[in-house]
């Protein structure tokens, strides 16, 4: 008895399979004229007048392709405004949204080019490669600094965005960049940074970011192997410090943009604690939203504010891009 | 304490900013527009001249670009063209409260061995058909390793339309520049007067005159200069 379910099932089945092959498609070759066809007929008379029989009435319940209705889309709603990850050179307690991806470029009066570009990462982290500027060296003491460039870096960073946790809770974000070894005048450097910063909305024009980070960086040369964590040169405050920004908006589109931060300096001529310095940098710019994508930043940098060198002063341009294409592709995706 | 309030109740009446960042060589307070460029040409009588574009990044700012043979270097003396970077930023007049002059820091750096640079603090104000600026000078300069040193000094110009002659402006400023000496920079004055007249809204033609420290009267350069303001 089971048997014969088993086959009657299978035979029904096969049937079920089959019925629908052997009925040609409206589509397809010796399928009776669909739609020109037919009308063709009907238009001239001869079928329905002559009842000859030579093209059957077309049926145009049968006839005619129905098409699933596509789903409705909702209009995508605008982007919200990204929170940049950098004040002007220092980092802020903002990490990019996810699937975001942000491109930065930089040209300065020093001769200096630089390069950022990173991608959000799930709303928790980011991860960039960048070529940096703002390493210079010297080759004795009192001669003038040059940058060292271009100084690739990586950069990943985690963090927490800002009111997640609690409200009134700032943006906190550990980062860490390190750099790749660059050979300089025969003199091999590398620089890591560990940042932990945290930036907070005043109201809804300011903003303020404030941060510690622990430095280190390694100089190798011909008769020259030091780092920042030699202890027997450097002590550990030699490693750690404090930057901050200042982000107003006095104007629906543009941004006055303050730092402080830190950049190390080698010289390859000199002794113990004078080859590797932190040297304090003051930014300031404005940054000017020309499009959603599109901003563009400029503004003054000073490499050694401590020197208080006019001289060194250097005149920066720079143009960032933003995209959310990746996170709507990857939104469409789901 | 009449005068302040009758400049006050003036001032008050002030226009739209005017846009030139410079009188005849001392810089004003004014900011170029958000998303204009500002380009001023000119050409002097021995053969000198500058091209200097600016760009205003949002109604807060301008960055501007250029090279200018403002400058001499000293064996004999002849003007150098050399290449600058500036950055202005500023708030326009009234921003903050009635009566309030537009304000601009600017620094501006050139770029070689021989270079100066120079940051500024200048006040510009509208006082009915007069335009007054004021500000400190903090200038450097350094050929090869000698330097001058920050050096402040002040700043002034004033520009006047008269009645008569709505597109006509009378200038005149004191301004002060680096001078590369051979071994040593050293800091020089420059006065300068001429006429503006502005040909057409979106620009202007002006013949000015400057005269330098340690020239005599013949020594003074008389130079051509066309401005344009194109929004972008």
């Amino acid at each position: 008895m089971k048997r014969v379910l088993i086959v009657t099932s299978a035979s029904v089945t096969l049937v079920a399979i089959a019925a629908p092959r052997a009925q040609p498609g409206p589509e397809e070759p010796g399928a009776p004229a669909a739609t020109a066809g037919s009308g063709s007929d009907l238009d001239s008379g001869s079928a329905a007048g002559s009842g000859s029989g030579s093209a059957a009435p077309a049926n145009p319940y049968v006839d005619v392709p129905v098409e699933p209705p596509k789903p409705v889309k909702p209009p995508r709603m605008r982007d919200p405004r990204i929170n940049m990850p950098e004040v002007l050179t220092t980092p802020t307690g903002w990490l990019l949204p996810a699937a975001v991806l942000y491109s930065r470029t930089a040209l300065d009066t020093g001769g200096g080019l630089s390069s950022d570009n990173r991608v959000g990462l799930g709303d928790v982290a980011e991860f960039g490669i960048a070529t940096t500027d703002r390493v210079r060296a010297r080759a004795v003491p009192g001669a003038q600094t040059d940058q060292i460039e271009p100084y690739v870096t990586a950069t990943f960073r985690m963090g927490v965005a800002e009111s997640r946790l609690f409200p009134q809770q700032p943006g906190l974000v550990l980062g860490f960049v390190k750099s790749f070894e660059r050979n300089h005048d025969g003199f091999m450097t590398r620089i890591a940074e560990l940042t932990v910063v945290q930036s907070k909305h005043i109201g809804a024009r300011t903003a303020i970011h404030l941060g510690a980070a622990f430095w280190d960086a390694s100089l190798k040369g011909a008769t020259t192997d030091t780092s920042l964590h030699d202890r027997a040169t450097h002590t550990i405050g030699d490693q750690i410090r404090a930057f901050g920004g200042l982000e107003v908006h006095p104007l629906p589109r543009s941004e006055i943009l303050i730092d402080l931060g830190w950049s190390p300096e080698f010289c390859y001529g000199c002794a113990g604690r004078d080859q590797i310095q932190l040297r304090p940098q003051l930014s300031w710019g404005v940054r000017y939203e020309v499009a959603d994508w599109m901003h563009l930043e400029s503004g003054v940098r000073i490499p050694d504010i401590g020197a208080a060198n006019l001289l060194d002063a250097q005149i920066f341009g720079q143009v960032t891009f933003t995209s959310w294409a990746l996170r709507h592709a990857v939104d469409d995706l789901k | 304490m009449k005068w302040l309030v009758l400049i006050v109740a003036v001032a008050r009446t002030a226009a739209a900013d005017p846009v030139l960042p410079r009188v005849v060589t001392a810089p004003t307070a004014w900011l170029t527009p958000a998303g204009s460029l500002v380009g001023s040409a000119a050409l002097d009588h021995r053969g000198a001249g500058s091209l200097i574009l600016s760009y205003g990044l949002g109604g807060l700012a301008a960055i501007e670009i250029g090279v200018a043979s403002d400058l001499r270097e000293c064996s004999p003396c002849a003007p150098v063209l050399l290449p600058h970077a500036a950055f202005r930023i500023g708030a326009h007049q009234d921003a903050w409260f009635d009566g309030q002059p537009a304000l601009a820091l600017a620094v501006e750096t050139g770029f070689g061995a021989s270079r100066a640079s120079s940051a500024a603090a200048v006040a510009s104000r509208v006082i009915g058909r007069v335009h007054v600026h004021g500000g400190a000078l903090l200038v450097d300069a350094r050929v090869g390793n000698p330097r001058l040193g920050p050096t402040l000094r002040p700043t002034a110009g004033i520009e006047m339309t008269p009645p008569r002659y709505p597109r006509t402006t009378l200038l005149a400023d004191l301004a002060w520049e680096p001078r590369f000496e051979p071994t040593q920079p050293a800091l020089e004055w420059l006065a300068g007067w001429g006429v503006r007249y502005q040909a057409l809204h979106w620009g202007s033609i002006e013949l000015d005159v400057r005269h330098r420290e340690g020239e005599g009267l013949a020594g003074s350069t008389v130079l051509v200069r066309v401005n344009g303001v194109l929004p972008l």
